[in-house]
């Protein structure tokens, strides 16, 4: 069942066509060779061809006509010029053109990648997209179509990866193919996909709304008939009938449209989606109709037909709004880098390139307020640089020369000049839109599971509804009508074939406004199942920076604040992490300090109001005094926390003060050990750090299960004798030596700054460096399996009602209409509470 | 009861009219944003003193 499909052949040879000849192009330059504009008297812009000049109307157009000609798709401008090439069939021209047309725009606005291996690749954008079903159909479809190597649809952005060998097959069958189906397909462009949304959205509502209307108005003239004792007089049944019907009319064609065509989809890929019966359904109802309508004998089915097209469109909107906003989530995460960078040449001016073609080594300038579009490292200039969006860290980082800048940060307060190291699809940004996409487009193998169910269920549901008909037929062919119509339309896959997507899309969605990325495909479902919550603690539960803890004094003439002070005005000049701790322990300090040097290893002394500190290791600090360490100096030394880094701050009268400087907890992460602890979990810690550290910090925190001390197999055995023990290990890390111990958890979750590499090991990213989000991820995990199971357990009480019933005949197909739509708006808007942010302690699962 | 041979035929032009003035309101983006307006009224205008 092939739709008849032009050859590549002849779309992809622009040998095939005639070329013009030369004499009409050189005898009339008024126009341009590229946009048909009529050119300026005088124009400069000019090629010399064999076969005679080519007048430009400007630069921006000779320069796109010599990308198209390096493309070697010269041809397409003697098509454009003909209208349709004599060498090809005329059949296919106008949406080959198209096809063509856009095929040549996507190649030349660099929408092609060139693959390592040999393939190419490009992004499209799949119109027309309305359940699951269709992502399953386009996919199938084009898996048939020769020369495609790999194609992946992602339905909440209706974005589709395509993969292609350029000696077979070429962008413009793609895209015909994808036509040939009835969607519309676009080489993908941020622009245009919302301008595509908002048109089908409009539509979607308008069709709903027109449908509830005629839905309202022709259920007004089927209550007489309902409630009259002794029927509604012939001349105004006749009359309120023929009205329905023009009413009815509207409905069927228009705000059912989006119904038939899927079903027709459907029938064509040989498959069985829910549009199939429903459409059946609302056929033959209106069909019986008009047949009573004009022969005046037999039942209306106008309200069930109209109230059924109502309230399934009402059900469908909801649920496309939701996987857009979904969709919409995940999108502003990963915004689209910029296209284009200013190169800088050797002789120092600034040339505008593609982003993409930058190679490492080159050197780009960066405005102020721009985005940075290349992963690469400062060569001039200072500015402060946002990288909220990579690491969730939303306060500007000074950058100097030497420092590191990723893609996709912001560019705050001057301009810098950046040494590219790498470009395109190579930078940490793409990686992690790569990730996400990866995850959206492997639909959950549940959805997929569910979509095969829903056709069986179809398939069943279509055998029902026949065999009912025909067993009441020889008894009585009216009602067996009406009992074909009731079993067609009662029975209601939408908790498979709707809810179940929409339930997923709004969980990742709604997780996604939360800065939570779900980049596995299973991890919802796994992490809904996870008994045992893994810790690493560097960096997870701590800051991951070194904060002052405690400072202990010794002497009456200097207390904690004033030693603060002095310490933070000894550091002032240093750029030594621990350094900046001091510093951060005292901001409002107004010391300054003189004679400031530096001892490489042992610390920073200098004078301060006129006294000569040492600030440092206790052993070297102790020597600005002559005498030995008092015993008291060693106590107060000694009884600080012995996982913490010790300073001590002296004169020449000894110890003034000893300093604690330890990484510090995260503000939430307390609170968060408490809700996963009400929410039954199992907490542990497995960290790498010296013991006593690790003890610290699960005392602080109230976790009782701790290791320390821990090597990365350890933390690899630790996780495995867990799940020997049964329990579901969700593992909490960041460096990148926990990428084992991730791989080893049944989910595995990082933080955004961790490296690449870790994060490919993670079934779910946080954006937030919040842990917080890790008890809202678990409870939106746990929220999304509770619902699916309601809706499969509604479901099932529904259907397992409704069909007998209506096999039975005790269902009018108005009360089948009204069953079966609420049916489905109840299951999709049970789903769409998922989508709500909210923040919803742990505990509530 | 003949009334109805008008008023029908009055319900149905009102039901077209009623649909025609919600195409339009869709067609001129009045159903885009329905959380956009409702946070912008809360905003403050900052060129108000």
């Amino acid at each position: 069942m092939r739709a008849p499909m032009p050859s590549s052949t002849d779309l992809a040879s622009p040998a095939a066509t005639c070329p013009l000849p030369a004499a009409a192009r050189t005898a009339t330059p008024a126009v341009c060779y590229h946009c048909h504009q009529p050119v300026p008297a005088g124009s400069r812009w000019l090629d010399t061809h064999a076969d005679g000049d080519r007048h430009y109307c400007c630069a921006g157009c000779q320069g796109m006509a010599a990308l198209v000609a390096a493309a070697g798709l010269d041809a397409f401008y003697a098509r454009s010029r003909t209208g349709g090439s004599p060498a090809r069939p005329a059949t296919d021209s106008a949406a080959a053109r198209d096809a063509e047309a856009l095929a040549i725009a996507a190649r030349t606005a660099g929408a092609i990648v060139a693959r390592a291996d040999g393939s190419e690749e490009a992004s499209l954008l799949i119109e027309g997209l309305h359940c699951g079903a269709c992502v399953e159909l386009i996919e199938r479809w084009l898996a048939r179509q020769p020369g495609i190597v790999d194609a992946r649809l992602n339905m909440m952005t209706a974005r589709m990866q395509v993969r292609w060998d350029p000696a077979t097959t070429n962008l413009a069958t793609v895209l015909q193919a994808v036509t040939s189906l009835g969607f519309r397909a676009q080489p993908y462009d941020r622009a245009r996909r919302e301008a595509g949304a908002q048109r089908s959205d409009r539509a979607a509502l308008t069709r709903a709304a027109v449908a509830v209307l005629a839905m309202m108005q022709v259920m007004m003239f089927a209550v007489p008939a309902y409630i009259s004792h002794d029927g509604v007089a012939p001349e105004y049944q006749a009359l309120l009938a023929r009205v329905s019907l023009v009413l009815t009319l509207p409905v069927v064609v228009y705000c059912a449209w989006p119904l038939f065509a899927g079903a027709v989809r459907d029938v064509r890929a040989r498959r069985l989606g829910m549009d199939v019966p429903v459409t059946l359904g609302i056929a033959i109802a209106f069909a019986a109709s008009v047949h009573a309508t004009v022969t005046g004998r037999g039942a209306l089915y106008y309200d069930s037909v109209t109230m059924f097209v109502a309230l399934l469109l009402c059900a469908r909107y909801l649920e496309t709004r939701a996987r857009r906003r979904a969709g919409d989530a995940i999108e502003a995460i990963a915004p689209a880098l910029p296209g284009t960078a200013d190169r800088l040449r050797a002789d120092g001016s600034v040339a505008c390139v593609a982003a993409s073609t930058l190679a490492p080594g080159e050197h780009i300038r960066v405005a102020a307020g721009a985005t940075i579009p290349v992963d690469g490292v400062v060569v001039a200039g200072r500015a402060r640089v946002s990288e909220a969006v990579l690491t969730g860290e939303s306060w500007p980082q000074p950058k100097g020369p030497g420092d590191a800048v990723l893609a996709g940060s912001l560019n705050g307060t001057s301009p810098l000049t950046v040494e590219v190291r790498r470009a395109g699809e190579r930078t940490s940004l793409s990686a992690l839109a790569r990730l996400v996409d990866r995850a959206a487009a492997a639909r959950p193998a549940a959805a997929a599971w569910a979509s095969r169910v829903a056709a069986w269920f179809v398939a069943g549901q279509l055998a029902v509804a026949l065999a009912a008909t025909l067993w009441w037929w020889p008894r009585d062919a009216a009602l067996a009508v009406r009992i074909g119509i009731a079993v067609l339309i009662v029975s209601c896959p939408c908790a498979l074939a709707l809810a179940w997507p929409a339930a997923i899309a709004s969980a990742v969605g709604g997780l996604a406004r939360r800065g939570s990325l779900v980049v596995r495909d299973h991890a919802l479902d796994t992490l809904a199942r996870v008994t045992t919550v893994a810790f690493d603690k560097t960096g997870t539960l701590t800051q991951g920076r070194i904060a002052l803890r405690d400072v202990r004094t010794t002497r009456a003439d200097i207390d904690a604040p004033r030693a603060r002070a002095v310490a933070a005005a000894l550091e002032a000049g240093s750029d030594h992490p621990l350094a900046a701790a001091l510093r951060d322990a005292a901001p409002d300090a107004a010391l300054q300090a003189t004679n400031l040097a530096g001892v490489t290893g042992c610390g920073v002394e200098g004078d301060v109001d006129g006294r000569h500190y040492r600030l440092g290791k206790p052993g070297w600090a102790l020597g600005a005094c002559a005498r030995p360490a008092t015993a008291t100096e060693v106590a107060a030394l000694a009884d600080l926390d012995d996982d913490a880094t010790i300073v001590a701050l002296a004169d020449a009268d000894g110890l003034c003060a000893a300093f604690a400087l330890a990484d510090t907890l995260r503000p939430s992460a307390h609170a968060m050990v408490v809700q996963l602890k009400a929410a039954g979990l199992r907490v542990v810690l497995l960290s790498g750090d010296r013991e006593p550290a690790v003890a610290h910090v699960a005392h602080a925190l109230g976790i009782d299960a701790w290791r320390g001390d821990c090597m990365p197999d350890a933390k690899c055995d630790a996780i495995r004798a867990l799940q020997r023990g049964g329990d579901v290990v969700a593992m909490v890390g960041d460096g990148l030596n926990d990428g084992g111990a991730l791989a080893q958890a049944d989910a595995g979750i990082v933080f955004g700054r961790a490296a690449a590499a870790t994060q490919w090991a993670a079934d779910v990213v946080l954006l937030t460096p919040d842990p917080a989000a890790i008890a809202g991820l678990l409870a939106s995990a746990r929220r999304t399996r509770r619902v699916i199971r309601q809706n499969l357990g509604w479901a099932l009480a529904y259907n397992a009602v409704a069909v007998p019933l209506a096999i039975a005949g005790a269902l009018t197909p108005l009360v089948a209409a009204v069953g079966m739509s609420l049916s489905s708006v109840l299951v999709v808007a049970n789903a769409l509470r998922l989508l709500r942010t909210r923040a919803t302690p742990a505990g509530s699962a | 009861m003949d009334i109805l041979y008008l008023l029908i035929p009055l319900s149905l032009v009102l039901a077209v009219l009623i649909g025609a003035a919600f195409a339009w309101s869709v067609r001129n983006g009045q159903f885009d944003d329905l959380e956009g307006p409702a946070h912008r009224i809360l905003a403050d205008d900052d060129n108000v003193p």
